[in-house]
């Protein structure tokens, strides 16, 4: 899977925009600049590219940048934010990171920290989006399945023999063969430990 | 006559009455002898008949409800007089009447027309003497006397002939005695006493040069062909030099020598008028005295007349002089030439400049340079149009300081209206002027102590607003760095990196600007001023400032204004404090609603306002009237001097501040008013 490289640079005042995008641009990041976090959203509801990480100025009039990290999170969009603020006080600076920003940078801004943030924001966007896509391709594995063959998937996870599922479920111990070796090839995992290991991902056991 | 006017005081007691009678009786008497003593030999009626004028003269020295007493003392000199002369009594009788008719016609026609004494002091008193007393009485009266010589048949005259010798004769006596008594008694001798020992002299000289000359000319000149004309003028200069020098009392006092003189010499044979028969002699004589009387009994009239004119003008002189002398105020006079006539002692003193040296425009000198060009066009105005000025200015004082006065002018104008030039009073208004100095001084200071407390206020918000260049142009630099680092260098997108690193620069230093202006200690200057620039910068200092607080700034921008009469940095402080109260009054406002209006609009023709909405608390109505108090305040953390400060800003500039409730929506708007510099009149 490729490694995203949009940067969404959320800043009211004008030339810092411009300046920030320069920067950003020429580590070789692609960025998406806005003048409010209103702007921003209004692009993400068009239907706009979602994908990156997001530099995103504290203070502004209307939305705050913290304002945005709670609605994005609501909707919960996959977006590393990094914070910059002329006004680098600590408990908003802790907030933000405990709400999950990658980084709370003071105004003005180092080349290397901002570069470094980014790329760190990045890393994560790729590699969260990659866990997502996984998830998605199991949950579509499952959708698959008869339920039949989901409350065998679910007793052989457990760690039920055939002859007790058959027992189980008041059927014989062939027919239970024949669904388990059915859930194996649409789950398509080749043991017993893969299906277990895929299931837990899942997290749809009920024990 | 001195015992006379002394005991005017007792007149009204009988003993008073008594002697006042007697007195009159015996002046009548003697009059009468002197009347016969004048009579020419030869000729049966007297040259010169003082009894009647005696009697008129003591009428005009009393009321007239004592006229009676006057007549009653003369009666029996009368008869006693005339029965010596073996006259019939009803020819004494007849006499009498004619006698006291005239005096009683003089006295009664002059009182009607003149009232106080009848001292010959001025025109009109000898004017109405003269035509009444002297020429109407002895005209109507000798009337009478000729018809009642002719019923009586006395001496077989006929009635002409009696009318035209008594008609002079009394008009003689009229002119030459009573002036005498009148003028001595209504002055007593007391206004000839105390006098310097030069005009006792003076007056011996006269009466004495008069008698050598009036007996030399008069009796020791013989009689006949060989008398010269010319000498009769003899007498003229000492009579002119009495009137001049003696005014009236002089003049009639040296008449009754040279009348004297004159018949008496006459009387004894001597003289010019001794040639031709008795009747043209006597005529001619009179004639003569009545003649050079008159002219000299007016002009003495008008002697005194003007020296009392003149009296009172050097009085009214010496009153205002010591006036303004004393006045504790500086007094100036000009004339019509515009050059200054006059400075008073005050001025003077203040000046430390002599008279001679402030004379004309001599003065000038002292004003200060700076004052000199507005005052002379203010006073040449004012002068063309003869209207009063008022005006400020520095006049150097006797220390070399300038001190500063306030100078009024008014236009002075003679009684009937002549334009006679201006006078005016200037009082000293240097301490006034300095406290007014320190008081503007204290409150420039006060006023830059609150900026500067705002601008600590401020600091937070105006360090974010130097902050946002610092990051744009640190940002800037590092990616062109970066750009010079690839192959090839994108070297135009370095060159617009340069370009915003500027402008960023700029506008970093324009913040810097701001901010030293605020805190800059500068003389309050009042200069043309554009406000609406007045408000951009406040709202660009504040920009951050209302970012923090999550306040929106609705600037309605309505086109251009004329200039305004403002000091910036004055202006800049009244914005910010209103600003910032706004902001206060909203802390506690959900986010969206915090918005603050500003605007500007004309307010009548000669002055703009602005005003700051807030929508935020609101004020009470009782508090309404405290928030421009000094060391009012509703915040917990502040001072109260905001807007006490700013009200006093305003006024200096002749402008309004105020503050009104908004309704139906809840804050406060603030409301100022400044004058437009057109209606400047230094402009």
């Amino acid at each position: 899977m490729a490694a995203t490289r949009t940067v969404f640079l959320v800043d009211d005042d004008p030339s810092v925009r411009r300046a920030l995008t320069r920067l950003i641009k020429s580590a070789g990041y692609i960025v998406q600049a806005f003048a409010s976090a209103r702007d921003f959203l209004k692009h993400r509801e068009a239907g706009g590219e979602g994908t990156g990480c997001l530099v995103l100025d504290v203070r502004m009039p209307g939305l705050s940048g913290l304002d945005l990290q709670r609605e994005l999170q609501a909707v919960d969009a996959l977006l590393p934010i990094i914070f910059i603020t002329g006004h680098g006080d600590i408990p908003m600076g802790v907030k933000a990171m405990k709400d999950g920003a990658v980084d709370f940078l003071p105004k003005p801004v180092n080349d290397k920290n901002l570069l470094n943030s980014i790329e760190q924001a990045l890393a994560r966007a790729t590699h969260e989006r990659a866990e997502r896509q996984e998830l998605d391709e199991i949950k579509n594995r499952v959708e698959k399945l008869t339920p039949r063959e989901r409350e065998v998937m679910t007793l052989v996870v457990r760690g039920m023999l055939n002859k007790q599922i058959a027992f189980e479920l008041g059927t014989v111990e062939k027919t239970v063969k024949v669904h388990r070796a059915r859930v194996m090839e649409k789950m398509k995992v080749q043991s017993l430990a893969e299906l277990v290991r895929v299931v837990e991902r899942l997290g749809i056991i009920n024990t | 006559m001195m015992a006379f006017a002394q005991t005017k005081s007792q007149m009204n007691s009988m003993a008073g009455l008594t002697f006042k009678a007697v007195l009159v009786c015996t002046a009548y008497y003697i009059g009468a002898i002197v009347g016969f003593a004048l009579t020419l030999p030869t000729y049966s009626v007297s040259t010169l008949w003082p009894p009647n004028a005696i009697l008129l003269a003591f009428l005009l020295l009393e009321p007239r409800q004592r006229y009676w007493l006057i007549v009653l003392g003369a009666f029996p000199a009368h008869v006693a007089i005339q029965l010596q002369s073996g006259v019939p009594l009803p020819m004494i009788l007849c006499w009498f009447i004619s006698n006291t008719s005239e005096a009683l016609i003089g006295a009664f026609c002059l009182r009607r027309y003149f009232q106080g004494p009848v001292d010959f002091s001025n025109l009109r008193c000898v004017l109405l003497y003269v035509v009444f007393a002297a020429l109407l009485a002895p005209f109507l009266s000798s009337f009478l006397d000729a018809g009642f010589v002719s019923l009586v048949g006395w001496k077989q005259q006929s009635y002409w002939e009696v009318w035209v010798t008594r008609f002079p004769s009394n008009v003689l006596a009229g002119l030459a005695v009573p002036p005498v008594i009148l003028i001595w008694a209504s002055k007593g001798v007391g206004w000839f006493k105390g006098a310097p020992w030069r005009r006792y002299f003076e007056a011996l000289l006269i009466m004495a040069g008069l008698l050598v000359v009036s007996l030399t000319v008069f009796s020791w000149q013989t009689a006949g062909a060989t008398t010269t004309p010319a000498f009769l003028y003899l007498p003229l200069p000492f009579l002119l030099w009495a009137a001049m020098r003696y005014g009236a009392a002089g003049a009639s006092t040296a008449l009754l020598i040279v009348v004297l003189c004159s018949i008496f010499g006459a009387v004894s044979g001597g003289g010019p008028f001794v040639s031709a028969s008795p009747a043209d002699n006597v005529f001619s004589l009179q004639i003569f005295l009545v003649a050079m009387s008159l002219p000299i009994l007016f002009l003495a009239g008008l002697v005194e007349e003007q020296r009392e004119k003149s009296r009172i003008v050097s009085e009214s002189e010496i009153r205002f002089r010591s006036m303004a002398n004393t006045a504790p105020a500086l007094i100036w006079m000009s004339g019509m030439d515009r050059r200054f006539s006059f400075f008073n002692k005050g001025w003077l003193d203040l000046t430390g400049r002599t008279f001679d040296q402030e004379l004309d425009n001599g003065w000038i000198e002292g004003l200060h340079p700076e004052d000199a060009r507005s005052f002379l066009e203010e006073y040449g105005k004012s002068f063309d149009a003869r209207k009063a000025f008022s005006m400020e200015h520095r006049l150097r004082r006797h220390d070399g300081q300038y001190g500063w006065v306030l100078n009024n002018g008014v236009p002075r104008f003679e009684l009937d209206g002549t334009f006679l030039g201006y006078i005016g009073s200037a009082i000293d208004i240097t301490q006034y002027k300095e406290a007014e100095t320190n008081l503007r001084q204290q409150r420039e200071h006060l006023a830059r102590m609150s900026r500067i407390s705002t601008m600590g206020e401020l600091a937070a918000s105006l360090a974010h607003e130097l902050n946002q260049p610092l990051t744009a142009i640190l940002a800037n630099a590092q990616a062109g760095e970066r750009l010079l680092l690839a192959k090839p260098p994108d070297l135009d997108e370095v060159g617009a990196i340069l370009k915003d690193i500027v402008s960023d620069n700029t506008r970093a230093g324009e913040i810097i600007w701001r901010m030293r202006a605020l805190a800059r200690k500068e003389p309050f200057e009042l200069a043309p001023l554009d406000l609406l620039t007045v408000l951009e910068d406040v709202v660009l200092l504040l920009h951050s400032d209302a970012i923090l607080q999550n306040v929106r700034i609705r600037f309605e921008r309505g086109g251009r204004f004329a200039p305004v009469r403002g000091d910036r940095v004055h202006l800049h402080q009244v914005v910010l404090n209103l600003l910032l109260n706004a902001f206060e009054a909203m802390k506690d406002f959900p986010a969206n609603e915090r918005e603050v209006s500003l605007w500007i609009t004309a307010e009548g023709d000669d002055r703009l306002k602005v005003g700051v909405r807030d929508r935020g608390t609101g004020v009470s109505d009782e508090t309404m009237g405290r928030v421009f108090e000094p060391f009012y305040t509703t915040k917990h953390d502040g001072v109260g001097m905001g807007l006490a400060i700013s009200r006093s800003i305003i006024e200096a500039h002749g402008g309004r501040l105020w503050a009104e409730s908004n309704h139906p929506k809840t804050g406060t708007t603030f409301y100022f008013t400044l004058p437009l510099w057109r209606h400047e009149s230094r402009a």
